[in-house]
């Protein structure tokens, strides 16, 4: 049996437009529908348990040195001190305090060598665990395999302005992909076109749903059922008004008023709503200039408003079912430039993570003296990525079964950090 | 007692003889000391005989401006943002982002010899190496925790009364100078305050945040008196979500009708150093920029200094976002130029003071000086000389005399000029 490839559908990744979404169905003309990509095993497996992930994205590369893996006092450490944390023996940037009081709550990672510099590169293979090839994200691995089918929320929403975009979903179905929210308002063109009436717009769907049918004919139903179901996932999220209306001023007190505070506020809200995968990204960490100083202000957001979301997932009684990430899609040079810059570096940087499946109070791996090299238990992303799946219950060293070929979820060259996992 | 701290041994100011004809157009480097790490700011004491500068390895070096010898200062836990000295120029300030404010004497009646590495012996393999020392200053007279956060300036007044500082808390602090007591505390900037400074007439005090905005207190009452826009000196990264700005020096001219405030301009992408290095020039009495002073060139980078020399010109420096530099000169605009006549008769008369060791808040909550009208749009103002520099430059100070001025280079080098 020939392997029916994708040939487009990625390009939809759900940035939740009206034209994106009307246009769903036709675009699965251009696709191969994969049929019941879940195992039945896995997926009695998987199902049932309410497992989620919150996904915190520094993006641009924040400094190992200036967050988890601080170096005062040495040849590149820059001016920042280290601080001590609730977690006896270990230490974070000053510029962190309010994590700090977190870190029983959290491990870190100090040992990842990606070795690559390029910021798209990186960021895929921090998020599919592979550093090429078209596979799902994180956050699409979990929708597919930790979604409840009756749920009916997008499984993967990022909230985020810009960034990088692309396939998320990989040869997962597209109602995988992210959901992209910019900010904390409903996606923009969702609402009627000026001069369009209620009575047009059924008329509209009705169309829509008319020639889903014609295309559907004689062909797989599921690609199209894929389609469909994202778009009853974005209607229903919609439809829950209150995630975009105000946001509680004392909570903002609490989060920030910044976009950051923001966006996790929302973010606490849509896990609570029970999104099986939140992905929140906080710009402006690309410091080739300023690095000292755009980390003061960026981190300063971060900091009280991550620690607050992490305090309530914690004490909602979430945590025991939410796996929290913060990473980035590579660190910053050791050397600092003439601009007071740190520049990109894929050779050593660190990742926290906490909740769901993961050890707390953790340093695995660490760097050398100067924080120039890994010196012992080197990791990548592929070891991230089964770490990340096992700790939510899935198994990443099964497969994701597709008519005709059977693809590993994790790279089978890497394996879980298994002393991480609890 | 009494709410000044009479100025040390203020009988013994050294009072240089200031060259009004000084050209910058005949100006020659005659010195370059190196250091093995990037330099942060750079000061050149009142006698002249040296200039001290920060490091990116926490020190403070003093270079002998005519042997070249090292000492280095060793005491905060983080690097050096800013220098300055007594009235008698025999106390150095410094300011760190440990959030301390050190004191030291500039020379000091013992200097240790330190061995770094030991020396050794010729073998069969290897030649002989001589020991590495270096020559080590006392600690510090003083160390204070002056903010929560760093300490990203201190400046002493020029009567030598008090020391400012501003940090990361978002405070600005008026200390004694003799015994660094805290005198009082302005809080009002929204986002940290980059740089502060005493007006020469003792009145007032001067402080510029990240997002451009210029607070003026009174001294005395801690009443804030006005706010002087300038932002264009900010800009909000759009890309990236960021705010970047803010003084990166800032200095007053010698009357204190002109107040100079150093940074950047036009942010495009300051995440890569792409924005436009500008200096401007604010009228002291009409609270207004006057003068926007550009690089000959307008490459993207930082102004990291600024100078009023009597001579009548300004100074600053500036670091290339492709790590070259330059040391530029205005002469502003007469025009345009505000009066020298400062204070303005229908101002409140400061009061008597405090007579306790009360910490008095000044808060912006307070009324201050708006300006309701649009100001004057400011002259654009190209150099009428520049001197490259193969480095970014980050820091520039002249001798009290006006003839010789130094710079802090990103490369770790210290290098003089004479005009």
């Amino acid at each position: 049996m020939a392997i029916r490839r994708n040939t487009g559908c990625n390009q939809i990744d759900h940035d939740l437009s009206r034209r994106g979404f009307l246009g769903g169905g036709m675009m699965a003309g251009a696709m191969a529908g994969f049929g019941s990509l879940l195992s039945p095993a896995m997926a009695r497996d998987m199902k049932g348990q309410q497992k989620q992930i919150l996904q915190v994205y520094l993006q641009g590369g924040v400094s190992q040195f200036e967050s988890w893996d601080p170096k005062p006092n040495t040849t590149f450490g820059g001016p920042f001190r280290a601080i001590p944390t609730s977690v006896p023996g270990t230490h974070i940037c000053e510029l962190l305090p309010h994590t700090a009081k977190k870190m029983h709550l959290l491990s870190l990672v100090r040992s990842i060598n990606l070795g690559i510099n390029d910021h798209h590169q990186a960021m895929l293979f921090m998020e599919k665990g592979r550093p090429m090839g078209t596979y799902p994200y994180v956050g699409a691995v979990a929708s597919k395999y930790l979604s409840e089918p009756s749920n009916p929320l997008p499984g993967f929403v990022h909230i985020t302005t810009r960034g990088i975009t692309g396939p998320t979903a990989g040869f997962l179905e597209a109602q995988h992909a992210q959901m992209r929210l910019e900010g904390v308002k409903p996606p923009q063109n969702l609402g009627l076109p000026e001069g369009v009436s209620p009575e047009l717009a059924l008329r509209s769907e009705n169309l829509r749903l008319q020639l889903n049918q014609q295309f559907s004919s004689g062909r797989s139903r599921s690609l199209i059922d894929s389609y469909d179901a994202s778009f009853d996932q974005a209607r229903q999220l919609i439809e829950r008004t209150h995630l975009f209306s105000d946001q509680d001023e004392k909570e903002l007190d609490r989060y920030g008023r910044h976009w950051f505070g923001r966006r996790c506020l929302l973010a606490r809200t849509l896990l609570e709503e029970g999104v099986t995968c939140v992905k929140v990204t906080h710009h402006g960490y690309d410091t080739h200039a300023e690095n000292f100083n755009f980390h003061i202000e960026q981190l300063d957001e971060f900091d009280n408003s991550f620690a607050t979301l992490l305090g309530d997932i914690e004490q909602r009684g979430m945590l025991e079912n939410v796996l929290v990430i913060v990473y980035s899609e590579f660190g910053r040079t050791p050397a600092i430039n003439h601009k007071y810059g740190r520049d990109h570096w894929g050779t050593s940087l660190s990742v926290a993570m906490g909740g769901c499946g993961i050890q707390p109070g953790g340093v695995v791996g660490s760097t050398n003296a100067d924080g120039t090299a890994v010196a012992d238990r080197e990791v990548d992303g592929g070891h991230l990525f089964h770490t990340y799946l096992q700790a939510v219950g899935i198994d990443s060293q099964k497969n994701h079964e597709i008519p005709g070929r059977s693809i590993p979820i994790g790279d089978p060259v890497a394996a879980p950090i298994k002393e991480l996992l609890s | 007692m009494t709410y000044y701290d009479e100025p040390e041994n203020s009988d013994q100011n050294t009072e240089a003889v200031v060259s009004t004809i000084a050209d910058p157009k005949a100006a020659k480097e005659i010195k370059k000391f190196s250091h093995g790490k990037p330099l942060t700011t750079c000061r050149v004491d009142p006698t002249g005989k040296y200039a001290f500068a920060g490091a990116e390895d926490n020190g403070i070096y003093r270079f002998d401006l005519q042997t070249g010898e090292k000492v280095v200062y060793l005491g905060h836990d983080s690097w050096v943002r800013r220098l300055d000295f007594s009235s008698d120029g025999k106390t150095l300030y410094s300011s760190g982002w440990d959030g301390r404010i050190g004191l030291w004497d500039v020379e000091p009646a013992e200097i240790a010899e330190i061995e770094l590495t030991a020396a050794v012996e010729a073998t069969d393999k290897e030649e002989a190496k001589p020991a590495v020392t270096q020559l080590q200053a006392p600690d510090a007279k003083q160390m204070i925790d002056a903010h929560q956060g760093f300490a990203r300036w201190v400046h002493v007044g020029s009567d030598g009364k008090f020391v400012a500082t501003c940090g990361n808390d978002r405070l600005v602090k008026l200390w004694s100078a003799k015994k660094m007591k805290l005198r009082r505390q302005y809080r009002g900037h929204g986002r940290h305050p980059y740089a502060v400074m005493i007006h020469p007439d003792g009145e007032e005090l001067v402080s510029e945040d990240l997002m451009g905005e210029i607070f003026v207190w009174g001294i005395r009452d801690g009443k804030p008196r006005a706010k002087i826009d300038a932002s264009v000196m900010t800009g909000f990264d759009e890309k990236f979500q960021a705010d970047m700005g803010g003084a990166r020096d800032i200095a007053f001219n010698k009357d204190g009708s002109l107040l100079g405030c150093a940074g950047i301009s036009n942010v495009v992408n300051s995440f890569a150093g792409q924005q436009d290095p500008i200096i401007c020039v604010i009228d002291w009495k009409a609270r207004e920029i006057t003068h926007h002073l550009r690089t000959q060139e307008n490459k993207p980078g930082v102004q990291w200094g600024v100078y009023f020399h009597e001579a009548g010109f300004v100074a600053g420096c500036f670091a290339g976002k492709s790590n070259v530099g330059t040391v530029e000169f205005w002469k502003l605009d007469k025009a345009k130029q505000a009066s020298p006549d400062t204070k303005d008769e229908a101002e409140t008369p400061p009061s008597k003071g405090v007579e306790s060791d009360a910490v008095v808040e000044g808060k912006t909550t307070d009324s201050y000086e708006q300006t309701t009208e649009s100001p004057p749009k400011p002259i654009e103002q190209k150099p009428f000389h520049v001197i490259k520099v193969d480095k970014a430059v980050r820091g520039l100070d002249f001798t009290a005399d006006g003839r010789r001025f130094a710079i802090a280079c990103a490369d770790g080098s210290l290098r003089v000029y004479q005009l």
